[in-house]
């Protein structure tokens, strides 16, 4: 998928103006974030199995090399191939390759954001094949030709009328009147619409939750059971998978599998979850004939002992976006690439390059709640505190703002010169923005005042409102 | 492909040799300690 990241700022300025993409992203902080807490009230354990599955993460990412090895060793023994991948390039012709092998003219796929990554669909029409997105929300945005804008509901940033309007524009050959005001009925169609592309379909290609090194299984998550009908129906079934998905054992899954569909969607389980072991042995009702794991690597080694190699620990169960405030004011697509929100600002940079994501360390306000929501606890703003830092370090951020963060630390190592500058100053603003309670205009703040007031001091620094208010005293207690 | 397979190989055995210790379990990464991995 080509980057838009650059243009980040136009890109949130857009957002920020769209009505229909507010109202949408609206409904966001209702949902998910919502039931994610009602599911973790339900579940005494919850922080336990998130220390468990972080330790899990934790101990593969330290020996993925063995794990990996283990889990193409068990693919190789149930009678699967694996095709190591260094770049999405080299990812790309490998899933070609089957596909031509197969003598593919439709690939039915599951929700794949590693399939975004590579731009495996534009790859597969560039050579006369058919990709068919299963997954409602991808389906609707296949049709609309646009990426998706949240990791599990790459379809959230549409309204039920726009939704309604793309099916009457692509189903042409039925009946213009048709009734469509309802889910249900939207549902039913595009059931209607991709029951004869599952069984047309002559490659199944998915992504995968977990890769399970113990047994060469992966695990496939979905509400849907679009998955299920995408492996098992077509005679070839591709795994598209980036390395870090790998686990040591099954047990490790389902330490896993408990707090992923509690973080994603505040459900206990997922309704299907599915083990799939290599193709379908003598006597097997269902399930391909032929079994390829695509493991792509595509940057993530590069991420292995550096700043960002907790990173690699994530699920992506799109906790982070849900409770991000600064996701929930634009949506994905203004960060311009495949992932969004605070694992977004982190990934983009590591994999496509910190000069091509420049703006996206910067899309974050720290307010840690990414972190707390985060169920493999990945200390998210800690690393776009250290994709900023990098930046200052290449000064590949605007000199003034280098220049006003040297004064700043230069101020705030030296407490009593910092109170000589800062009180007078807003004592001034305080003086100046007395009548009104707010600026509309600022010099050197331009950035904040061009889209919202800024309020004006009430007077006196926090420290010194604290003394008066005899604070201090009450902490020496 | 075996190229990629042994290169993406050495690129994690080569970060983990740079890497410093990381900061939760008991590990170093140079060896599978069966039981703590168990307890994971």
């Amino acid at each position: 998928m080509e980057s838009t990241s650059r243009t980040f700022k136009e890109n949130a300025g857009k957002a920020l103006a769209d009505a229909k993409l507010r109202a949408a992203l609206d409904k966001l902080s209702d949902g998910f974030p919502a039931k994610r807490l009602e599911a973790k009230a339900r579940l005494p354990e919850f922080d336990d199995l998130r220390d468990a599955a972080r330790d899990i993460k934790h101990h593969t990412l330290a020996n993925l090399d063995f794990y990996l090895e283990e889990f193409e060793a068990r693919v190789i023994e149930a009678g699967g191939a694996v095709h190591w991948c260094r770049t999405a390039a080299e990812a790309r012709t490998a899933i070609l390759k089957i596909c031509k092998q197969a003598g593919a003219r439709t690939v039915t796929k599951s929700k794949s954001m590693i399939g975004e990554e590579i731009a495996i669909n534009e790859h597969l029409e560039a050579h006369e094949i058919e990709p068919v997105e299963t997954d409602l929300g991808e389906y609707i945005i296949q049709l609309r030709n646009e990426p998706p804008s949240h990791i599990i509901a790459p379809a959230i940033h549409l309204s039920m009328e726009q939704v309604a309007d793309t099916f009457r524009d692509k189903h042409r050959h039925l009946a213009s009147d048709r009734a469509l005001e309802e889910p249900r009925a939207l549902l039913e169609e595009a059931r209607s619409e991709l029951r004869q592309k599952f069984i047309a379909a002559d490659v199944g290609l998915t992504g995968a939750n977990m890769l399970i090194a113990e047994t060469g299984s992966i695990v496939l998550v979905t509400n849907e059971g679009n998955a299920d009908l995408t492996y098992c129906l077509p005679k070839t079934h591709i795994v598209l998978a980036s390395l870090e998905k790998v686990v040591p054992t099954l047990e490790d899954a389902t330490t896993i599998l408990r707090v992923l569909a509690r973080s994603a969607t505040g459900q206990d389980m997922s309704v299907y979850t599915t083990f799939c072991t290599g193709p379908k042995l003598d006597g097997d009702l269902d399930g391909p004939e032929n079994f390829h794991v695509v493991l792509l690597d595509n940057g993530r080694t590069k991420m292995l002992g550096s700043e960002f190699h907790d990173m690699l620990r994530c699920i992506r169960c799109g906790a982070c976006l849900n409770s991000c405030p600064v996701y929930k004011a634009i949506g994905g697509h203004a960060y311009g690439w495949v992932y969004s929100g605070p694992m977004g600002a982190v990934l983009i940079p590591n994999l496509i390059g910190l000069d091509e994501a420049s703006h996206l360390p910067n899309a974050s306000t720290l307010c840690g709640k990414c972190e707390d929501v985060c169920p493999m606890r990945i200390p998210l703003p800690g690393m776009l505190r250290a994709l900023r830092r990098r930046q200052f370090e290449r000064e590949s951020t605007p000199s003034v703002g280098r220049f006003l963060l040297r004064a700043w630390a230069f101020l705030a190592r030296r407490p009593w010169l910092y109170r000589m500058a800062i009180t007078p100053a807003v004592n001034v603003l305080a003086a100046l923005g007395r009548r009104r309670g707010r600026f509309r205009r600022l010099p050197l703040a331009g950035g904040w005042t061009k889209l919202r007031d800024l309020p004006a001091p009430e007077g006196g620094t926090f420290v010194s409102r604290w003394h008066k208010k005899g604070g201090h005293k009450e902490r020496s207690r | 492909m075996s190229d990629a397979r042994d290169d993406i190989l050495y690129a994690i055995k080569a970060a983990r040799t740079e890497a410093p210790v990381v900061e939760t379990g008991d590990e170093t990464g140079d060896e599978i300690d069966s039981e703590t991995k168990g307890e994971a």
